[in-house]
């Protein structure tokens, strides 16, 4: 548990780089020139940043939300969407950036291709199994689960 | 009809004898200018108080040196054709920015860049002939999608709002200078369609046809566009517009297009274009595209080398090198001739329909389900506001084989525009249904023109006539045409419908000639209802009808080249109703007349036509006389005859009994298979006396048909009702033999062979028992004999029961979370008594995890869990198989093994979690001075009368279906096509015992509810419960840190005011569909009849929560704010209203313990005969409980992983121990608890 979480006040890209060190600086630079204002905005990138996102997240996370705001031009933004799964989901920022990574790793490894939402959808479902109804499981662990046994149709 | 401008027959020209080139990306190269805030707006929007960075069609205000210097360096790259700086030149897409007003100015001026540029270039290149394409983007919405997925029938965009963006914006880029209009990444074709009606109207105004060119763009690899539709439907969507060039951009590279753009190639009649990004978007690439100019050249010139293309450019990522390297490479090339498109008529839905005009043509179906003047089930549905249900007939038509549906809402009490609008659009949110082309039903103008705003496909308007004068008609076609729809006209005219065959075939000549020498109409598009008018109505006049129409369809295909024939075909047999097997026969035959003449297509009910040499001779003969009116007596011959048939057996009887036929072994099977038991005693009587001994009955054609039932269910092709159903034939079947095998038993002391034995039970402490139920019909169908020791079994006789009856395997079912602890208890005890037996653990809470985890370490024979009633005849076999067992049980072991150890690893690092203190200092905040606090008209304990009857509209039946395994959503998987049927059947059962037990009154529902005045404090709620006491409940709030937007902690506790002087108040209930239930069921058991006992239990609980929507209902009403919600059943069972009902034990507030509270508040048990069990189960299990909150924002939500902090504080305030709250919140701990 992080008793202060609430009270570190991180307002800018450059605080970011504070708390985090220099070597953000290039990701983050990256991040700002490759989406727009409109698909990821410089609040929501510091939101992505928090906790214990690292760069390669965040690099994976901002091809993502590139691609998709390239397939999904209009509607609500990939990272609002993002968002508001995980705050509705029993997992945090940082499981849901590493199943992100693990079922992207997947994809390319079959060679496969799918849109952000329904990445979104699939995980969400794996969150959704019955394997996760009475026991804490690692999100991780149950979206492998899932892959090894059922595969992704998409 | 129009003028053409001169450019256009110029580009017409040259664009035979050459490819041309257009440019490529515009938002690239401004990227490579690295512009800031101030360069949006400098001069013209500096006090602007949005922030305008990115909003790039402004730099031709701003900076358009850049803009122009961006078009010249395309011309200098060979480009012939440069776009204008407007891809969003909307004043919808300038919204965003708070900038409508300057639309035009902005569309005016980027014409106006690019056309200087394009001078200035073709002054110092003379050879040069040079154009600009005003591009028209797709702006930011979308008319066939709705962006809120709760409400798929919402739009947030009329098409009349974007016809009026389009033509604003191609007025603008006209009067700049633009010589070609260029609608572009297109992604919804409806948007598209407003885009080119509206530029129809402009040309209208103009009285000129300007050079158009249509873009399209394919998302990704399904070869759709993100509306849906494939590139053939596209272009029939859009093929009326009649442009210069269609084609395919953005999204895909060159290489990923190459499919799309060779079937735009063979399909279009007019030219081809392509510009592509420069591959596939690659966020480490400065400019987000990495293919090189080379690439893409090589990539676009193959398509050229293939003839699939007019026009070369490039889109996204491509630069002056790319059209550069694109112009060195194809310059040369011939370009695409343009293809002899055989004539057809080219419908679509979100895929085409082509029928072609020739003698080979079959006949095509047009659904008239969705029809409220023809069908009285649809009529019903969309009178109740029952869209969803509603939606599910379009759906079955579909299914039964329609390829275009018909859709009509003309009843007098119906607002029959608004119903056309709210349907079409829900309809496009189901690719199922929306993928067949529509025919807009309506006697209305207005009706119909509302329906084609709202369909992207190309539809059929039904119908437009000369009835009205030949003014009227013109009008009414020339719109058609212009929404891009084929017409169906009516045998009708200023004197009134046509019944002969020359007045039909005179007003429909009259009428083809009108639109085809008019309007240019497409004779494809022109289809011909001839009026089918009723026969056989006694009249003397009415008996040559049919044979009219036929000779009139015959006649019509000779005078009017290319237009197709069509009619309602029900109308014929009218004077038949109530007689299927005649009307069926009439059509029959007369379709099987009328499309020999030349009948196209037809409105008939899709899943009600016959097969002409099937039909009774004799029957048949008579309806021939009567469609050809071959005889003075045709008439009556067939009432005769109708009368006769309709006493006797229906055709789908007779069919039905066939099989009893069959050989005996046959005619078990099929009982089997299709879980008939009407014969189940005779034939097993027959087997009896042929197989000698009973036991050879079972073991031979009973289980030989059991096998086939076995196996079809393995292969997914049987569903779990119909296979309850096969086990209820065996039951009956293997009930007859026991008296015999007794018999037999006793004197020769033999004993049947069964599979193994296997003892069943719902744990203590819980009574749920309908999936262990199916379980156990599942194995006794499989030659399992069975021991269900039914439900809340103590651990003890589980195990005593299994030594007594030689068990091979137990099993162990519960549905609640508690139930868990009781599975580990009997595991552990199965240890410390010597068991050996496998264990199997099933149930709605169990999983493979909780199993390796929690379970498998206690005991050391093989533990298996099964999590699908189909999966358990596997596991057992393997379980029990003497060559398999040691192998499958080391399995199981290693798998447990292996998930016991990912889990330890895993539990480092585990949740972010907030304290307990800051997560509280962030609860969901009210401002409670000012928000509306309901206060109700009733409060304290009382019971609510309610009867069965009153319940059915608040049932909610997907959960009906999930319990019998069959996935998915009330009412769609009625129309699902892998288990539809099943569905239906399943759920047919289900309203003829609903019906029975409503009728009958036989379950007895109860009600008790508690209103009490109530305040928060902290995460308690205080309540009022009498004058003098007050109770305590005690919730939970969340502690997982939140990312996005809201940053609340919610507790319910939230939702209740902080001081009793804001006279807030908080609800309580129980509700039961009563024990009547259990019993009820218990009698279908005893008769042998599992099928009908759980089916009755699942109606139990569907009533019981039907009852508790019912009483939620009643309970808004108290509080008044219910009493104006207005809401349809649907929205009532999806929870659209004010408030929320959360239970004790689920995920709002996790803790079971608080359900005794609840039940003391109420005075529950004696109130409503509920009692609850030791792990706060509740009997009868068709019982649902929870509590009543009425804050306008009051919602559901996941309290989710607790720290320790909150569950001491937890303890501490429900004055318990804390290692007892950790046991019965387990699945809630964001931490070990030691």
């Amino acid at each position: 548990m992080n008793p202060n979480k609430l009270e570190k006040k991180i307002l800018t890209l450059e605080d970011v780089i504070l708390e985090k060190g220099e070597e953000w600086r290039a990701p983050l630079n990256y991040a700002r020139t490759t989406l727009s204002d409109k698909h990821l905005s410089d609040k929501n990138l510091i939101r992505l940043t928090k906790g214990r996102c690292t760069i390669p997240h965040l690099e994976l996370m901002v091809r993502i939300l590139f691609l998709d705001s390239k397939e999904r031009p209009v509607g609500i933004s990939g990272i609002d969407q993002f968002f508001y799964v995980v705050d509705r989901s029993e997992f945090n920022l940082f499981d849901w950036l590493e199943v992100f990574t693990l079922f992207h790793n997947w994809l390319e490894t079959n060679q496969r291709k799918t849109p952000f939402p329904k990445m979104l959808g699939y995980l969400q479902c794996c969150e959704d199994s019955p394997e996760n109804k009475d026991i804490n499981r690692k999100f991780i662990e149950l979206v492998q689960e899932m892959l090894e046994q059922h595969g992704f149709i998409g | 009809m129009l003028k053409k401008h001169p450019t256009l027959i110029e580009l017409e020209s040259t664009l035979k004898k050459k490819i041309l080139f257009m440019d490529g990306a515009m938002g690239t190269m401004i990227q490579t200018y690295k512009l800031q805030e101030i360069d949006f707006r400098e001069g013209h929007f500096d006090s602007h108080s949005r922030d305008l960075k990115g909003n790039n069609d402004l730099l031709v205000f701003t900076r358009p040196e850049i803009i122009k210097e961006i078009h010249t360096q395309y011309l200098e790259a060979g480009a012939d054709i440069i776009e204008t700086n407007t891809f969003s030149g909307t004043k919808l897409a300038q919204k965003d920015y708070d900038l409508e007003h300057i639309v035009y100015d902005l569309n005016f001026n980027a014409a106006k860049l690019a056309r200087e540029a394009c001078d200035d270039f073709m002054k110092k290149n003379p050879d040069r002939k040079c154009y600009v394409a005003g591009a028209l983007g797709p702006t930011n919405r979308t008319l066939s999608l709705s962006p809120d997925v709760n409400n798929p029938a919402f739009r947030a965009v009329t098409f009349d709002e974007l016809v009026e963006n389009y033509y604003e914006q191609t007025k603008a880029l006209i009067a700049g200078g633009a010589d070609i209009l260029l609608p572009e990444t297109v992604f919804d074709t409806l948007n598209l369609k407003a885009c080119i009606f509206a530029i129809e109207k402009f040309q209208d105004d103009m009285f000129t046809k300007y050079p158009l060119m249509l873009s399209v763009t394919i998302t990704d690899a399904s070869g759709r566009t993100l509306s849906g539709q494939t590139v053939e439907a596209f272009w029939h969507s859009v093929r009326h517009a009649k442009p210069l060039s269609v084609g395919i951009n953005c999204a895909l590279g060159a290489r990923e297009m190459r499919p799309y753009i060779e079937e735009l190639s063979k399909i279009a009649d007019c030219f081809v274009s392509c510009y592509p990004n420069a591959g596939l978007p690659n966020p480490l690439s400065p400019t987000g595209y990495d293919e090189t100019p080379l690439k893409t050249a090589q990539f676009v010139g193959e398509f050229a080398d293939s003839g699939f293309i007019n026009i070369l450019g490039g889109c996204c990522g491509t630069t002056p090198p790319h059209i550069a390297a694109i112009v060195k490479k194809s310059q040369s090339k011939t370009p695409r001739k343009i293809p002899e498109i055989a004539k057809a008529t080219r419908l679509s839905g979100l895929e085409a329909l082509s029928i072609q005009n020739s003698d080979s043509n079959p006949f095509y179906m047009v659904g008239e389900r969705t029809n409220v003047t023809g069908s009285p089930l649809f009529a019903k549905l969309i009178k109740a506001g029952n869209f969803d249900e509603a939606l599910s007939v379009a759906r079955q038509q579909v299914v039964n084989g329609a390829n275009i549906i018909d859709i009509n809402f003309d009843e007098g009490l119906l607002d029959s525009k608004a119903c056309m609008v709210h349907f079409l659009n829900l309809v496009a949110s189901e690719p199922d249904i929306s993928r067949v082309p529509i025919m807009i039903d309506s006697s209305k103008w207005e009706v119909i023109e509302a329906g084609l705003k709202c369909v992207q496909g190309k539809s059929i308007v039904n119908s437009i006539s000369l009835k009205e004068g030949e003014e009227q008609f013109l009008k009414q076609a020339r719109l058609a045409q212009q929404y891009g729809a084929a017409v169906v006209i009516m045998a009708f005219d200023e004197q009134g419908q046509a019944a002969t065959k020359d007045e039909k075939v005179r007003i429909c000549k009259r009428a083809y000639d009108l639109l085809v020498e008019k309007l240019d109409f497409e004779p494809n598009d022109i289809i011909f209802d001839a009026n089918i008018l009723t026969v056989a109505t006694g009249i003397e006049e009415h008996d040559p009808y049919g044979v009219n129409f036929i000779e009139a369809v015959k006649e019509l295909k000779i005078v009017c080249p290319g237009a197709l024939t069509s009619g309602g075909v029900s109308n014929l047999s009218f004077s038949f109703r109530g007689n299927n097997i005649v009307r069926e026969a009439i059509h029959t035959v007369f379709l099987y007349h009328a499309i020999k003449a030349g009948l196209d297509m037809g409105i008939v009910n899709a899943g009600m036509l016959g097969v002409y040499d099937e039909i009774n001779p004799e029957l048949r003969e008579k309806c021939e006389a009567v469609v050809l009116n071959l005889h003075s007596n045709a008439t009556e011959d067939l009432l005769d005859l109708a009368e006769k048939l309709k006493s006797s057996n229906s055709k789908k009887e007779e069919k039905a009994e066939e099989w009893r036929s069959f050989n005996l072994e046959e005619r078990i099977s099929h009982a089997l298979v299709k879980g008939l038991d009407a014969y189940v005693d005779i034939d097993t009587e027959e087997a009896r006396v042929k197989y000698d001994r009973p036991l050879n009955v079972i073991e031979g054609p009973l289980m030989e048909g059991m096998k086939i039932v076995g196996d079809l269910f393995g292969q997914g092709k049987m569903f779990l009702p119909q296979v309850v159903k096969s086990a209820r034939v065996m039951k009956k079947a293997v009930a007859y033999l026991e008296p015999f095998m007794e018999e037999e038993k006793r004197l020769n002391a033999a004993n049947a062979r069964v599979q193994g034995v296997f003892v069943i039970a719902t744990v203590k402490g819980d009574v749920h028992d309908i999936g262990k139920n199916i379980v156990g019909v599942v194995l006794a169908c499989n030659g399992y004999k069975v021991i269900d020791l039914g439900v809340m079994t103590s651990c003890q006789k589980i195990l005593d029961q299994a030594l007594e009856h030689k068990a091979d395997i137990v099993g162990l079912s519960g549905l609640i979370t508690p139930s868990l602890d009781e599975m580990i208890h009997v595991a552990k005890e199965m240890e410390r008594q010597g068991f050996n037996l496998p264990l199997l653990i099933g149930g709605a809470t169990t999983s493979k995890a909780h199993t390796a985890i929690k379970i498998s370490q206690h005991y050391h024979a093989p533990i298996a869990h099964v999590g699908d009633a189909s999966l358990v005849i596997e596991v057992c076999n393997r379980l029990l198989a003497p060559s398999k067992k040691e192998a499958y049980a080391l399995e199981l072991k290693n798998l447990y093994a292996q998930i016991r150890e990912r889990h330890l690893a895993g539990m480092n690092g585990k949740s972010d979690l907030l304290s307990y203190e800051e997560a509280s200092a962030h609860p969901f905040r009210t401002n409670w001075n000012e928000v509306e606090i309901a206060s109700p008209s009733r409060t304290g304990i009382f019971n609510i009368d309610v009867t069965l009857e009153e319940l059915i509209p608040y049932i909610d039946w997907s959960p009906f279906f999930w319990t019998w395994e069959l996935k998915g959503s009330y009412p769609k998987i009625l129309g699902n096509t892998t288990y539809g049927e099943e569905a239906q059947k399943l759920f047919h059962d289900a309203q003829l015992l609903l019906k029975d037990i409503v009728k009958n009154k036989i379950f007895k529902p109860k009600v008790v509810v508690g209103i009490f005045p109530a305040y928060s404090r902290g995460d308690d709620v205080i309540v009022q419960s009498s004058t003098d006491k007050t109770t305590t409940l005690h919730f939970l709030r969340q502690q997982k840190e939140k990312v996005g937007d809201e940053g609340v902690y919610i507790c319910l506790a939230d939702f209740i005011a902080p001081d009793a002087t804001y006279n807030d108040y908080i609800g309580g209930f129980a509700v039961t569909a009563g024990h009547e239930v259990e019993t009820y069921a218990k009698s279908f058991e005893n008769k042998l009849d599992d099928y009908s006992s759980i089916m009755v239990k699942a109606i139990g609980d569907r009533l019981a929560e039907a009852l508790a929507e019912f009483t939620h209902k009643k309970v808004r009403e108290y509080f008044g704010y219910g009493l104006t919600e207005n809401l349809s059943n649907e929205e009532l069972i999806k929870e659209k209203y004010r408030g929320v009902r959360p239970a004790p034990g689920y995920p709002a507030c996790p803790d079971h313990t608080e359900k005794k509270i609840l039940w003391d508040l109420l005075n529950a048990e004696e109130n409503t005969a509920i009692t609850l069990t030791e792990n706060f189960a509740m009997n009868p299990a068709s019982s649902v409980s929870g509590f009543f909150f009425n804050h306008p924002e009051a919602r559901y939500f996941n309290v989710g992983s607790l720290g320790m902090d909150q569950i001491e504080s937890y303890a501490v305030r429900k004055d318990m121990r804390k290692a007892d709250i950790e046991r019965w919140l387990a699945p809630n701990l964001g931490y070990e608890p030691k």
